[in-house]
């Protein structure tokens, strides 16, 4: 179903989709479908990668010149379009986590420890 | 960029709806693999996946600019009004009208009552007459006696000056033809209570304004047939000869008078 578990799933922060997917790529290329499977089954099932923000994503990164494209046979030989990440979307990754780090860093100290 | 994307918005289309089958084939892979028949595998593939056609028109509206949508309204509007032209004809008309009309109207309120005066202090600029018993002309120009009491008498006043207009036959010096001017006769402070200073030449000065003194002319067009720059020449008036100047005014002042003389 498309979007019954969505209430219990949490829903992706915006902004982090982008780091997710060139976080994937970094393994090596790999197709969308991959990329969704990888990113849902290394978040626990916490995360659900929707088509509907997963494409354009891939487009925006690829305009970006974050990863390149090209089409390829799938593993089980089926036509599928590959992602690949570049130097530039490396980079950008490092800067990405970085300030995700930081982000996580201080909102952790802001809210300090909370019991319950 | 942005525009490079808009002009591969098709191919990119095209790309990303290939694309989107893969993954929908991909997903229905997965389902077959878990043992389901290969129908209700696409079938679920396509449940889980929702509308194809609503990625790509996102990703299409990320690819183009926002005013298409006006560029498509205003064919609407072209291919409705070309639908019935009769109504648009009329329409197009009764607003032009309306356009013109008010633009005429603004014009004349513009230059009537809204631009100022070209004159020094146009808004502290005041006609004076005298009132008449004469309820069809209330407002009567004033003699030139009254006018010196006034001058006189007067405290609410910087300045005041009398003019009255006419027409005279002008003519130079060596018998050429005549010309009929519009001309204004004025006291000698006439132009410097309007504030008018002229560029070249002199206007009146208080000597002009004796009983005694000659008549002093100030023209300000040259006439036709008086090519001559000479800054003080004679000229005839109606056969009276007077030294004539000619002055150019500064300012943006074009009184709509052709010559003054007091």
């Amino acid at each position: 179903m498309p979007r019954s578990g969505k209430s219990q799933k949490n829903e992706m922060l915006q902004g982090t989709l982008d780091m997710l997917v060139l976080r994937t790529l970094i393994t090596g290329p790999a197709h969308g479908h991959t990329i969704a499977h990888v990113i849902e089954h290394t978040s626990d099932e916490v995360f659900e990668v929707e088509q509907g923000s997963l494409y354009p994503a891939l487009h925006r990164l690829e305009d970006r010149g974050w990863v390149s494209a090209y089409w390829g046979a799938s593993e089980n030989n089926r036509k599928a379009k590959f992602y690949k990440l570049t130097a530039a979307g490396r980079k950008q990754l490092i800067v990405e986590t970085s300030r995700w780090r930081q982000l996580v860093g201080a909102i952790g100290r802001v809210l300090g420890e909370v019991k319950g | 960029m942005r525009l490079s994307r808009f002009l591969r918005r098709r191919d990119q289309d095209a790309d990303l709806a290939q694309e989107l089958d893969a993954h929908l084939q991909q997903e229905a892979d997965d389902y077959v693999a878990q043992g389901l028949p290969q129908e209700e595998a696409i079938r679920r593939a396509r449940v889980k996946l929702g509308s194809t056609t609503r990625v790509r028109e996102d990703v299409w509206k990320w690819n183009s600019f926002g005013f298409e949508g006006v560029l498509r309204d205003l064919g609407y509007s072209a291919r409705t009004l070309l639908r019935t032209p009769g109504f648009a004809i009329m329409a197009i008309v009764v607003m032009a009208l309306g356009i013109g009309a008010n633009t005429a109207l603004f014009t004349v309120v513009h230059s009537v009552l809204l631009k100022p005066l070209p004159f020094a202090d146009p808004d502290r600029l005041v006609m004076l007459y005298e009132r008449s018993v004469d309820t069809n002309y209330p407002f009567n120009i004033i003699a030139p006696g009254v006018y010196a009491e006034w001058k006189k008498d007067a405290q609410s006043f910087r300045s005041m000056a009398i003019f009255g207009s006419g027409s005279y036959n002008l003519s130079g010096d060596s018998g050429q033809l005549p010309e009929r001017i519009e001309s204004v006769r004025a006291s000698a402070d006439f132009f410097s209570t309007l504030g008018v200073e002229p560029a070249f030449g002199r206007v009146f000065a208080a000597s002009d304004d004796q009983p005694q003194s000659e008549a002093t002319v100030v023209l300000w067009r040259q006439p036709c047939d008086h090519r001559q720059q000479d800054p003080a020449r004679r000229i005839a008036l109606h056969r009276h000869r007077h030294h004539a100047r000619i002055v150019r005014l500064s300012r943006r002042t074009k009184p709509g008078l052709d010559r003054l003389s007091p």
